[in-house]
């Protein structure tokens, strides 16, 4: 190199060198891959149209778990005004859906999850007032492995669930985490958000996020933080995307982090696989 | 036909597919630069820039227009780079960035290989920060818009370069040393 006053001027000429243009086959690829992601997205963000909004929405279940909780929803069913030859009648099981689940995270399938990932994270599933369903919370955290049975199964077989089918609540409470004093803890994607824990291993809706301003926080031990982990991996299938810097890799990095207990049902295995799965 | 970056940008924000197709077509080239002089590696460059243009479609509704698009699309880089070697180091399976230098040089003519290895030596012992502050300014990219890429001040990333140019300086210095 010749001697200059500033090698900042070598440098630049040494980039400048060194930066090869972009190899031609690969553009084309990527510009094809990332335009028929965008005609994708486009396509998702269209409204059905019309007269067939309703249909979309039955089909989708947002309906039937409106009807399914809110008394304003049950005014909807004279206004729908179904054909006779229309979709049949909702399942007692997809009446039971979880419906704060299913007015949020249809929100969030719609809307421009990039865009909207802050305000949708700022408002958990679990801020209804309506209670927790037994599908929606989990029968029991001792016995109930299938949620994330379920879930790994999914993934392993290349599909990702959809939002609607993702409740941070069934799925934390899925875990066998024994009796510990209630507290509530802060988590790590979400600072307006705490994880709120009754302490009793037999309620089924033990685990639930919260505001953060509801209650006091504490440092989490190893089990909390795996359930933490838990929840922020569910918060991230249901919100779609990374959120806000918060992501799958991290959740699986929180979750490796500790050691907890024996795990009789094996539904901590079946987590930490399913973390692993889509973070490969 | 749409020539300015912001009406193109909001286009494709508002489902114009060839609004989108004229951004990337006009842009690809500098963003791949980009993503090269932050990894040091064409690979490297080569996969960042396909996970930045796969990503853009759910990220070109939230360009506001207040900054320049090129901007915009650089600090969208500069943060899927960030984002890249961390979960990276998560894996272990990081080079450090502008640490393989073999496949660059492999193909240049001897002086132009010396110039790479200084290069890549230089980058290479500078920390993550200089480096992704030159990776921005030595492609002519303003303080003040590296500043806004950086989510820092002016003077945070003048500082950088002046330490850098240090750093650089003694590089040689115990070079030439005896």
């Amino acid at each position: 190199m010749t001697d200059r006053e500033d090698d900042l001027d070598d440098l630049k000429a040494a980039m400048t060198a060194a930066t090869p243009a972009p190899d031609p086959a690969r553009q084309r690829q990527t510009l094809s891959q990332a335009q028929a992601a965008f005609a994708r997205r486009q396509a998702q963000s269209q409204p059905t149209g019309g007269g067939l909004t309703w249909l979309a929405d039955l089909l989708s279940g947002r309906v039937w778990a409106g009807l399914a909780t809110t008394a304003t929803a049950l005014i909807a069913v004279g206004v729908l005004m179904l054909p006779p030859e229309g979709p049949p009648a909702p399942s007692p099981a997809s009446l039971s859906a979880p419906a704060p689940d299913a007015a949020l995270q249809g929100e969030a399938s719609v809307a421009s999850r990039e865009g909207t990932s802050r305000t949708l994270m700022a408002t958990p599933e679990v801020l209804s007032d309506t209670p927790a369903t037994p599908e929606a919370s989990g029968d029991s955290p001792r016995t109930t492995g299938d949620p994330w049975a379920a879930l790994a199964a999914d993934l392993s077989a290349g599909r990702l669930p959809s939002p609607e089918a993702v409740s941070v609540r069934a799925l934390v409470n899925a875990l066998d985490v024994p009796a510990l004093p209630p507290a509530s803890y802060a988590v790590p994607w979400n600072p307006d958000v705490r994880l709120a824990d009754s302490g009793d291993p037999s309620d089924p809706d033990r685990f639930r996020l919260q505001p953060a301003a509801q209650t006091a926080v504490s440092d989490p031990d190893a089990w909390i933080t795996f359930v933490i982990a838990a929840a922020g991996f569910a918060e991230r299938l249901r919100l779609g995307e990374d959120i806000d810097g918060w992501d799958t890799e991290d959740a699986l990095a929180l979750a490796e982090s500790v050691e907890v207990g024996a795990d009789q049902s094996a539904v901590r295995i079946a987590m930490r696989d399913a973390v692993r799965l889509l973070a490969d | 036909m749409m020539t300015d970056d912001s009406e193109l940008a909001r286009a494709a924000a508002d489902g114009d597919a060839a609004a989108f197709a004229a951004i990337l077509d006009r842009h690809y080239a500098g963003l791949f630069g980009l993503c090269f002089r932050l990894t040091g590696a064409r690979p490297e460059a080569e996969d960042l820039c396909q996970d930045i243009c796969l990503a853009l479609p759910g990220k070109i509704s939230s360009y506001a227009g207040q900054a320049k698009l090129t901007t915009w699309l650089y600090r969208v880089a500069v943060n899927a780079a960030h984002d890249r070697r961390r979960k990276q180091a998560r894996h272990a399976k990081a080079r450090d960035g502008w640490g393989d230098w073999e496949a660059n040089r492999r193909a240049a003519d001897a002086e132009t290989a010396t110039q790479i290895d200084w290069l890549h030596q230089a980058m290479g012992a500078l920390p993550e920060t200089l480096r992704d502050t030159l990776a921005l300014t030595l492609d002519d990219i303003t303080h003040a818009e590296a500043a806004e890429i950086l989510g820092v001040s002016e003077g945070t990333v003048s500082w950088r370069i002046s330490q850098a140019r240090k750093a650089l300086r003694a590089m040689r210095t115990a070079e030439d040393a005896p």
